[in-house]
């Protein structure tokens, strides 16, 4: 969400002009989120990944969440009080991502709540309910829903910082 | 020190969501009982003792299977990697993959398509300024430097 992303710096070999790099910051955002893209995507396969592996990714997406979260909270205040203004497109972007952390959020607590491998094996025997079956189910497809349209509402950004990460540069050149 | 502010107030926030989901479960756990019932899917079988869940624990799409032989329990840590590596669990994964795809896809071309026809509109009211240094015909040219730089986020 933090999108100052690509900067402009001078290349590594002099006289060749200047090569854009991406800043530190922004490739470690592309690469957790894509982390965390591809964890969300295994952990709601569950007939795929098995039990156990469902629900220990469950439970690091729940804390790599809570990091994502951390990492972007600049914008989550400075969105927030932009709210009142006129321009549509990151309110948009902000209704989404709280529906979102609402449903993600809900989705691992339910899912810890029932778990059957994790949690027996740390010695923890919860308590659950029929509610937070229900609850685990209805919030692991909103969140289906959702995390796809918080990843698409980005895709410029994607496309720009993917395009500087993911092409091949030749290797620096000293002297 | 200041991510540790920030992780403060994540959590902050998100103890307020799960403390939101407790109070549901407490105040009005009947509003979602038998709102997701679909056969095929997940079994609740509703009697005397509330609803029998038959399994529980996860995103159950379709056609459950619980990974592991032994499917979980206290007999220790049981990760499940063999349903991991069976062919016949992939389309389980090829699944999500194609609503995850779908959905980008439509977002994308949504929003494509929307700041396109803002470009333009943008272009062309340009365009129709006084003094915007031409006929309409020129507009595009002449509207498209100011549109780019109004654009960049």
């Amino acid at each position: 969400m933090t999108r100052s992303s690509v900067t402009s710096r001078p290349g590594p070999a002099a006289g060749t002009g200047r090569r854009r790099r991406v800043a530190a910051r922004t490739r470690l955002d592309f690469w957790f989120d894509a982390v965390l893209l591809a964890g969300f995507t295994l952990a709601y396969s569950y007939g795929f990944t098995g039990i156990g592996i469902h629900e220990w990714l469950g439970i690091a997406l729940g804390a790599a969440l809570l990091v994502h979260l951390t990492l972007h909270w600049d914008w989550v205040i400075r969105t927030t009080r932009r709210l009142v203004s006129p321009a549509g497109h990151d309110k948009l972007i902000w209704a989404v991502n709280l529906a979102l952390l609402a449903a993600m959020t809900l989705c691992v607590v339910s899912g810890i709540l029932i778990s059957r491998v994790a949690l027996p094996f740390l010695g923890i025997y919860p308590l659950a309910g029929p509610f937070w079956d229900r609850l685990h189910i209805l919030t692991a497809e909103v969140t289906l829903a959702l995390v796809p349209v918080h990843v698409a509402l980005r895709w410029r950004w994607i496309l720009r910082v993917g395009r500087r990460l993911l092409t091949w540069r030749p290797a620096r050149r000293r002297g | 020190m200041r991510f540790l502010r920030h992780l403060g107030a994540a959590m902050l926030v998100v103890a307020a969501v799960v403390v939101l989901g407790l109070a549901w479960n407490h105040f009005a756990s009947g509003t979602l009982t038998g709102t997701l019932h679909r056969s095929g899917q997940l079994k609740l079988v509703p009697g005397a003792h509330g609803v029998r869940r038959v399994p529980s624990g996860g995103a159950l799409p379709r056609g459950i299977r619980i990974g592991g032989p032994s499917g979980g329990g206290t007999s220790g840590m049981n990760l499940g990697l063999n349903s991991m590596f069976q062919s016949v669990n992939l389309p389980y994964l090829k699944h999500t993959l194609e609503i995850e795809a779908a959905l980008i896809a439509a977002v994308v071309l949504i929003d494509a398509g929307r700041r396109k026809l803002r470009r333009v509109k943008r272009a062309r009211r340009i365009a129709q300024r006084p003094g915007a240094g031409g006929a309409a015909t020129h507009a595009p040219a002449a509207g498209e430097p100011a549109a780019r730089q109004s654009r960049g986020r």
